[in-house]
């Protein structure tokens, strides 16, 4: 007996003495996994926000490394320069975005390239104009080659008629010109300075003389919005709308082509060839080495990247908005591995917790033998677990999720011009004060007051009334099935009308032209009573209202009906021996019998009434005017149009207020009942 | 109850308070039959003009341009059928990603409820309460509240331009006021049953496809009915979503296609509205049976 016990407790410290042995092993292990996971994270991170140009929306980049002088052109009509501690030294004010810069390294000259149809060259360190030559037209992409001195131009007129211009740096003089019948968004030399390639919006990729005479042609899968070089090689990239990522060898044949998620903006490649780097409309950059081997990729970005830049040491990546990143070109080097080495520690870190957090369990007799219990109680009750799960995975990804964002986000300044998560502030109740103090969202709560209170008032007379109506339909011999039968099938079936039909139909029925309303009014020799129903102030509001006349709800109608036969006979027969006559049924057995579908009827047209917007958005957009809006609309407008996420988010906020307020009121009125 | 105090009465009483009721239940009868008269009358009223829109609809589906200017009302000879092919022609493509989607979906919601609303009304099990009201909870929250951060979600996780971004919004949303229906329905079937299958050594989730489902069918058929339409008709979160014409939806389509044909083809449009209508209206012919007895079964109350 003692012997035995002595045995046993032997065995469990042995496990203790094992499991805690285990635990320490994976706790270091856990610990260099972290810090490996740390070091290759803080080596992919490579990409650091820049702060100059702030408050612009940016365009192209240009860095001349010895110097120590960038060069930005912006969306917003400028050319600026900085040195290297970020001081602006010069900024022209020009007429158009500037859509492409190029630099004489010699000459130091900066040449941008406009939409308002000039090129123009600056010195890069004094900033004074050199020259300005004026194009045709519209100016979509430059390139030059220094050692011919020429700069190759894309100019467009309209979508059928474009022309490749070469020009004289010295001059401006054009020395040849290609037409073309589709627009070219992107154009580069070739390494060798007598061939050009570029690319088309039909898709093309194509090599050509300077005469024009195209030597090679490949096609890609849409419009082409960036074809680059490679200095070294003359090989090609190719980057489309659909976000295909090409490249060719000099003779155009392929080299390797991946499809991307999202449309396709900008992409370039490294001077020495060794790295390509895309990014998209999204905001997601990806960079591949030469053999076309993803090396990294990042998604937070979450705005249009208008260019890659690769320098020799610095390289950009340029946003559609003020946000500049850097990132050292050498920094590339082994991002891939570190890359890999980050996805890898991940999960190697998460599997060493689980495993730490096990064995501890193990460890100590009393969380092991609570963790008995746990797995003992979910393995007995599996199937209800199972079956729930998919259930609650989709609630919190789709739901719980989204509201906890919106409870956040209802506080900050999220919009669009604060795209990346990293810039939104928290501005306290200020989104809650706008909704006062800007108007628009009161304006709309007082026709909801209005919209509401019909809806309200739409539910509780049709409906109930047809179903105590069908339910009174009885033949001498008792309840009359056959005609009760095809009455609710008649009320029901109107339901099979999309929302968006029957709302475009009223629509129709109010149109001032050809719709029947006014023309019914004009038969009967109304004609003064027609109107412009939706176009004007007084009548658009109680258009709306009076849309789906004769307000026959077919759902409310059956759950009134089904309320009603659901009333025991008994009670009837009770009634009737005491007397009763219809009213006095109506009012003392009907009516507190179907009361908890009425609260549900009630509490649920509350719920759709607070935040519709459909019909509104459908009819009349809000207006005329505001006489229309409603606070849904608004957010709407908000969450779409405008882009003030953070302020639709506070409205919806309010509105969740109003219906729990509506709900919880709903319910004390159920449970002071029962008392 | 006062009548018993004086139940022994003469039987000459008797005899004349019986002529009495006879004559009252006559004139009770021909009241009651002209009641039933007035009542069917006015029911048929309501359904005439409930029809108004649908009539109209049909209707004017079949004027040719001139005569929607000309005179609305005039009978439509010969009927303009080429409406309706112009119409198909152009919205074919966007009939069949509804039918998709929708059928998908609803199958989707439906099998989540039914599974859901079986674990709560029959099963025990720990945290029950909490997971049941942590689903209810979320009847109470608008869709406008979550409607921003659910864009930007559908963006992150590059659903956007995918049915998946219908589909999982909509079933995630549409299984809450399921599994409480199916609930209520399936906690109103009758214990015995089940307990015997258990004895008999049947599984739970044999229990739940075996006996509950198919009795459940009327509640199920109501489901299906509600958020067919619902999926159907839901018109802002495809447009906002679904950006190329060849995966939208038609009630988004029906839309963009009134205001791009609008005055040019008032005939066409409508009868695209009608065209949008027909796969409804068939899945309606059959299961209005079970839609309507799952709603007038009275599992749906507050």
């Amino acid at each position: 007996m003692l012997n035995g016990n002595q045995k046993s407790a032997e065995k469990t410290g042995r496990i203790i003495k094992s499991c805690l042995i285990v635990s320490v092993v994976l706790f270091i292990a856990l610990a260099c996994a972290i810090g490996v996971n740390l070091y290759a994270a803080n080596q992919t991170d490579i990409f650091h926000p820049e702060e100059f140009g702030s408050s612009l929306q940016n365009s192209q980049v240009l860095v001349d490394e010895d110097l120590g002088i960038t060069v930005l052109g912006t969306y917003q009509n400028t050319v600026m320069a900085f040195d290297k501690d970020e001081n602006k030294l010069w900024h022209h004010d020009i007429n158009g975005a500037v859509t492409a810069i190029a630099y004489d390294s010699n000459r130091q000259w900066v040449i941008a390239a406009s939409q308002d149809s000039n090129i123009y060259v600056y010195n890069i360190v004094s900033g004074e104009v050199v020259s300005t030559y004026k194009q045709a037209n519209r100016i979509y992409d430059l390139d030059y080659d220094e050692a011919t001195g020429r700069l190759l131009v894309s100019i467009g007129y309209n979508k059928m008629k474009h022309i490749i211009s070469v020009l004289d740096i010295e001059t401006g003089e054009e020395i040849n010109r290609i037409s073309l019948k589709n627009t070219v968004q992107s154009l580069s030399f070739m390494p060798d300075g007598q061939r050009i390639v570029y690319g088309t919006a039909r898709g093309r990729v194509c090599i050509s003389d300077l005469e024009g005479n195209v030597e090679k042609e490949v096609v890609c899968s849409s419009e082409l919005y960036a074809v680059r070089v490679v200095e070294a090689t003359g090989e090609v990239i190719a980057f489309d709308n659909t976000a295909n990522l090409y490249k060719f060898t000099p003779e155009l044949e392929q080299v390797f082509h991946v499809d991307l998620e999202g449309n396709g903006r900008s992409a370039d490649a490294s001077k020495d060839g060794r790295w390509i780097a895309c990014g998209t409309r999204e905001g997601d950059i990806y960079v591949y080495d030469a053999n076309g081997a993803l090396q990294f990729s990042t998604m937070y970005l979450d705005q249009d990247v208008s260019q890659v830049y690769f320098g020799e040491n610095i390289s950009y990546i340029v946003t559609n908005t003020e946000n500049l990143y850097s990132f050292s070109t050498a920094s590339l080097e082994n991002l891939g591995l570190m890359a890999q080495v980050k996805e890898i520690t991940t999960y190697v870190w998460i599997a060493l917790v689980i495993a730490l957090v096990v064995f501890l369990i193990i460890t100590f007799p009393a969380s092991r033998s609570i963790a008995k219990k746990f797995f003992a109680t979910v393995y007995k009750h599996k199937t209800a677990y199972l079956m729930l799960t998919p259930s609650l995975v989709l609630i919190i990804v789709f739901q719980y999720y989204n509201v906890f964002q919106a409870f956040f986000y209802a506080f900050t300044d999220w919009s669009l011009a604060t795209k990346t998560m990293r810039e939104v502030s928290f501005i306290g109740f200020d989104n809650f004060v706008k909704m006062i103090t800007e108007g628009y969202f009161l304006l709309g709560v007082k026709n909801l007051l209005i919209m509401m209170v019909c809806s309200f008032a739409k539910l509780l007379t049709v409906p109930l009334l047809l179903a105590e109506l069908v339910f009174a339909m009885r033949t001498k011999t008792g309840e009359s099935s056959k005609r009760r039968y095809w009455f609710r099938l008649l009320l029901v079936l109107p339901m099979v009308v999309p929302g968006v039909v029957s709302t475009l139909m009223w629509s129709n029925i109010y149109d001032p032209n050809i719709g029947a309303l006014n023309s019914l009014l004009k038969a009967v020799g109304l004609e003064s009573w027609t109107r412009v129903w939706l176009g004007n102030e007084k009548t658009a509001l109680w258009a709306i209202i009076f849309m789906g006349f004769p307000f026959v709800n077919s759902f409310a109608f059956l759950v009134y009906y089904g309320a009603l036969i659901n009333i025991p006979a008994d009670l009837f027969e009770a009634a009737k021996v005491d007397g009763s006559n219809p009213a006095w049924n109506f009012f003392h057995i009907h009516l507190p019998l179907i009361s908890p579908q009425m609260k549900m009827l009630i509490i649920t047209t509350f719920i759709g009434a607070v935040q519709d917007y459909g019909g509104v958005y459908l009819l009349t957009k809000g207006g005329p005017g505001y006489a229309t809006y409603v606070p849904g609309l608004e957010l709407y407008y908000a969450a779409t149009k405008f882009g003030q996420y953070g302020y639709a988010c506070a409205m919806g906020l309010v509105m969740f207020v109003v219906i729990l307020i509506g709900s919880i009121l709903n319910m004390r009125m159920k449970t002071q009942e029962l008392n | 109850m006062n009548n018993n105090s004086n139940s022994v009465k003469k039987p000459n009483e008797i005899h004349q308070r019986s002529a009495a009721a006879i004559e009252q239940g006559k004139k009770r009868r021909r009241r009651e039959a002209s009641f039933q008269i007035f009542v069917t009358v006015i029911t048929i009223i309501f359904v005439l003009l409930a029809f108004i829109p649908i009539f109209l609809m049909v209707f004017l589906s079949l004027q040719n341009q001139a005569q929607f200017y000309a005179n609305l009302w005039a009978i439509p000879i010969p009927p303009e059928w080429s409406n309706y092919a112009v119409a198909w022609q152009d919205m074919f493509q966007n009939m069949i990603n509804s039918m998709i989607t929708v059928s998908v979906g609803t199958v989707m919601v439906v099998a989540l409820a039914a599974m859901s609303g079986y674990v709560f009304a029959r099963l025990e099990f720990p945290l029950k309460n909490f997971l049941f009201m942590l689903m209810l909870a979320l009847m109470m929250v608008p869709g406008v509240l979550t409607l921003t951060p659910a864009i930007k979600l559908v963006q992150r996780l590059h659903l956007k331009n995918t049915w998946w971004a219908l589909w999982l919004p909509w079933v995630s949303g549409g299984q809450i006021m399921g599994m409480y229906l199916c609930r209520t329905f399936i906690s109103g079937q009758s214990p015995a049953l089940f307990e015997a299958a258990r004895i008999d050594g049947c599984t739970e989730f044999k229990a739940f496809y075996k006996i509950a489902v198919p009795l459940a069918k009327p509640i199920l058929a109501t489901l299906v009915v509600m958020n067919m339409i619902s999926f159907y008709g839901d018109f802002i979160w495809p447009l906002l979503v679904i950006d190329s014409n060849s995966k939208q939806v038609i009630s988004v389509a029906v839309q963009t296609y009134s205001s791009s044909t609008g005055s040019t083809d008032y005939g066409a449009m409508i009868a695209g509205f009608a065209i949008a209508t027909v796969p409804l209206l068939i899945m309606f012919m059959f299961s209005s049976r079970l839609y309507i007895e799952g709603i007038t079964s009275g599992a749906v109350k507050a």
